[in-house]
C-alpha cells in the first residue's frame, strides 16, 4: 500500500519520489481521483465543422462521441448503448445524422436522443412499455468551450471552464487566438509510447534546462536561426491558474510587428494579432520581448510555439502543436498531436507552417524523437525496487531554504508569475496541481444514470 | 505518409486530409539524415536494430525512364535490451526514375496500417 500523504510531502519539497512514474496505485488514484474530476480537453470545433460531423475522443478508458447536431450545436456523448452497452460509434471519425448500435440496432440522432428501437411494440408493448422520448446517450457531466476548444470533466458538479482557465488563458490566446476566425486544427497524430503521461506534461510546463543538451542536434543541423542554449536561457517561465509554460526572448528594441515578422509571421497575419490580442498580451510581446514557445494546461494537454527554417535559404516559418498525452496505464501514453494555425492565415502559410511542424513535432519530428526516448528510459527506471529509494530533485531555482534564486520578474506584462532563466518552476507548479488533485476525494457514490431516468 | 484512420466503410475516405506522419521535400529528407550523423540523436543512440521486410513487389510501366512500383512491407524494430520490439506494417508506392547511375527513387507514399502506431517516434525510414 502506498502512503499518498507521504509523496505528497515529498512532492510539496520538491523532491519526488521515483516510482510515481511507474506505479500501478498511483494510476487508480491519478484515475480515480484527478481525471475522474478535471477539465480535460477533448476535440476543437474546427474538427467539426459541419452538421453531423463527428470525431470519436477519450478520457482514458471513456469513449466519447464529439458531434455536431443538425442544428450546428456541439453535443459530447458517452459512446455506449443505453441497452446492451455496446460501443455504439466505432470509427474515429465522419459525418452521420444518426449512430445505429450495431447489436440490437438502437438508433439515435447525432445530438444524442434515441431515435428508434426495433419492435418497439412487439417487444416493449410501445411507449407505455419503454417511453423513448427523454432517452439519450449519457452526455457528458460536463462541458465547456474556450476558443473552440471542448472539454469535458466527468464531474457534473465540476466549477465552470472559464473560471478554471483562469489566469492560463491569457497565454492560451497566444496559441489559438490569432485572428477573431481562431484556429483551425489538423490531424492529430496518434502513436503509443512506453512512458508515464506525467513526464510530458511536466517538461512541456517548464523544461527549458533540457533544450540545450537532449536537442542538441537539431542545433547541429542549422533548423534553427540562432544558437540555441543561449536563446534559451534568456527566455522567462511563467505559472497562471492551471498552467506554466516557457518563453523565448525577443531581440530587443523590436515593435509589436517587428517581433512577430522577426518569428516569421508574414504582414497579413499580423492585424489578426494585434486586434485580437489584448493591450497587456500585445505588451507581452512588444514591451516584455518574449514569445511564448511550450506549455501544459493541466492535466494533460500541452501547446509548442516554435519557428525554424524551413528550406535551405533560411525561411523562417512558426507553427503551433496541440497535444494531448493520453494515459493508456502506468506505464503507456497515448500522444496524440495536432497541427493547429490560424484560420484566416494564408494559404502557403498555412502549408509552410505544417511543414514546419512535421519536422519538429509529432510522430517524426526531430525534437520530438529524443523527447519520448528520454520519457520511455525514466518509466523504466522508475518502475523497479531502487526507484522506490530515489527522490528525484527537482528543486532547480529554489535556495535550501526554498525561496527562488531570483525574484520574479518585474517586466513582464502577463499575468501569474514569472522567471528568467533555468529553474523547475513550472514542473513544481504543476506537480502542485498534481498533488492536490490525486488526493482530493473520488466522486461521491450512488451517482447513476440509466436509460430510464437519465432524461434531460 | 499520410494518417490513416478507422471510418466507416461508406464513408469514401481512410486517411486524415492535410496530416501525414511524413511529408517530406529534399531538404527536410536531408535534415534528418544530417541529423542521425550528429553526436546527439538520442533517439537513436545506441541505434535501433532494424529489418525492412518488402515483399509483393509489383513493377509498372509509368512515363517514359520511368517505373511505378508497388511494395508490402513490414519493418522490425529492436531497441535496448529489454524493450518489446515494435512492428510496422505498411504499403509503398513508389516511383524510380532510370538516371547514368541507375535507377533512382524520386517519390514514395506510405500507406501505414495502423491509425495508431505502436513504435516510440519514426526516427526510422519506411
Amino acid at each position: 500500500m502506498i502512503d499518498l500523504a507521504a509523496i505528497v510531502s515529498e512532492v510539496r519539497q520538491g523532491m519526488i519520489p521515483a516510482h510515481v512514474y511507474a506505479d500501478q496505485e498511483i494510476f487508480a488514484a491519478e484515475r480515480d481521483r484527478l481525471f475522474a474530476r478535471s477539465w480535460v480537453f477533448l476535440a476543437h470545433e474546427s474538427e467539426i465543422p459541419d452538421p453531423g460531423d463527428y470525431v470519436v475522443r477519450r478520457v482514458l478508458a471513456d469513449s466519447f462521441i464529439v458531434a455536431r447536431d443538425e442544428a450546428g450545436v456541439v453535443r459530447v456523448m458517452f459512446n455506449m448503448c443505453l441497452h446492451r452497452g455496446m460501443q455504439v460509434c466505432r470509427a474515429e471519425l465522419g459525418n452521420a445524422s444518426h449512430f445505429r448500435c450495431p447489436y440490437h440496432a438502437w438508433t439515435y440522432r447525432n445530438d444524442g436522443r434515441l431515435a428508434g428501437v426495433p419492435f418497439h411494440e412487439e417487444a416493449y408493448g410501445g411507449e407505455d412499455g419503454f417511453a423513448r422520448s427523454g432517452q439519450r446517450l449519457l452526455p457528458a457531466p460536463s462541458m465547456g468551450t474556450h476558443n473552440g476548444m471542448i472539454f469535458i470533466s466527468l464531474d457534473p458538479d465540476a466549477p465552470p471552464l472559464a473560471g478554471y482557465l483562469g489566469d492560463f488563458a491569457f497565454y492560451l490566446d497566444f496559441y489559438t487566438r490569432q485572428s477573431p476566425a481562431g484556429i483551425e486544427l489538423r490531424g492529430p497524430q496518434r502513436w503509443r509510447v512506453k512512458a508515464n503521461w506525467k513526464i510530458g506534461a511536466e517538461n512541456f510546463a517548464g523544461d527549458s534546462y533540457h533544450t540545450p543538451h537532449t536537442h542538441a542536434s537539431v542545433v547541429d543541423i542549422g533548423l534553427f536561426r540562432e544558437p540555441k542554449a543561449s536563446k534559451r536561457k534568456e527566455g522567462a517561465l511563467y505559472q497562471a491558474g492551471p498552467g506554466a509554460g516557457t518563453t523565448y526572448k525577443l531581440p530587443p528594441g523590436g515593435g509589436f510587428a517587428d517581433q512577430l515578422r522577426y518569428v516569421g509571421y508574414p504582414d497579413a497575419m499580423i492585424p489578426g494579432m494585434a486586434a485580437t490580442w489584448s493591450d497587456r498580451q500585445r505588451a507581452l510581446v512588444a514591451d516584455s520581448g518574449f514569445m511564448v514557445s511550450a506549455a501544459t494546461l493541466f492535466p494533460n494537454l500541452s501547446f509548442v510555439h516554435n519557428w525554424p527554417q524551413i528550406d535551405a535559404a533560411g525561411t523562417v516559418v512558426p507553427f503551433v502543436s496541440l497535444r494531448q498525452w493520453q494515459p493508456v496505464s502506468e506505464r503507456e501514453t497515448e500522444v496524440l498531436s495536432w497541427f493547429a494555425v490560424d484560420a484566416a492565415a494564408p494559404e502557403d502559410f498555412k502549408q509552410r507552417s505544417y511543414k514546419a511542424y512535421l519536422m519538429c513535432f509529432g510522430s517524426s519530428g526531430m525534437f520530438e524523437q529524443d523527447d519520448v526516448e528520454n520519457w520511455v528510459s525514466i518509466t523504466d527506471m522508475a518502475a523497479g525496487s531502487m526507484a522506490r529509494r530515489l527522490r528525484l530533485n527537482s528543486r532547480m531555482g529554489l535556495t535550501s531554504e526554498g525561496k527562488p534564486v531570483k525574484p520574479p520578474l518585474a517586466a513582464f506584462a502577463g499575468p501569474g508569475l514569472a522567471y528568467q532563466g533555468f529553474g523547475e518552476y513550472g514542473q513544481r507548479h504543476w506537480l502542485a496541481l498534481w498533488r492536490r488533485c490525486s488526493t482530493r476525494p473520488t466522486l461521491p457514490a450512488g451517482w447513476t444514470c440509466c436509460a430510464r431516468t437519465s432524461a434531460t | 505518409m499520410p494518417v490513416r484512420v478507422t471510418t466507416a466503410r461508406g464513408a469514401g475516405f481512410d486517411s486524415l486530409a492535410g496530416m501525414g506522419h511524413f511529408d517530406e521535400d529534399m531538404y527536410a529528407l536531408r535534415k534528418r539524415v544530417q541529423r542521425l550523423a550528429t553526436d546527439h540523436a538520442w533517439t537513436e543512440d545506441p541505434p535501433s536494430r532494424t529489418r525492412h521486410f518488402v515483399t509483393n513487389v509489383r513493377t509498372f510501366r509509368a512515363a517514359a525512364g520511368e517505373l511505378r512500383v508497388q511494395s508490402a512491407l513490414l519493418l522490425f524494430r529492436s531497441r535496448g535490451d529489454t524493450r518489446e520490439a515494435d512492428l510496422l506494417s505498411a504499403g509503398r508506392t513508389d516511383l524510380l526514375r532510370e538516371t547514368a547511375d541507375g535507377l533512382r527513387l524520386a517519390r514514395r507514399e506510405i500507406t501505414v496500417d495502423e491509425s495508431v502506431l505502436r513504435t516510440q517516434n519514426l526516427a526510422v525510414f519506411l
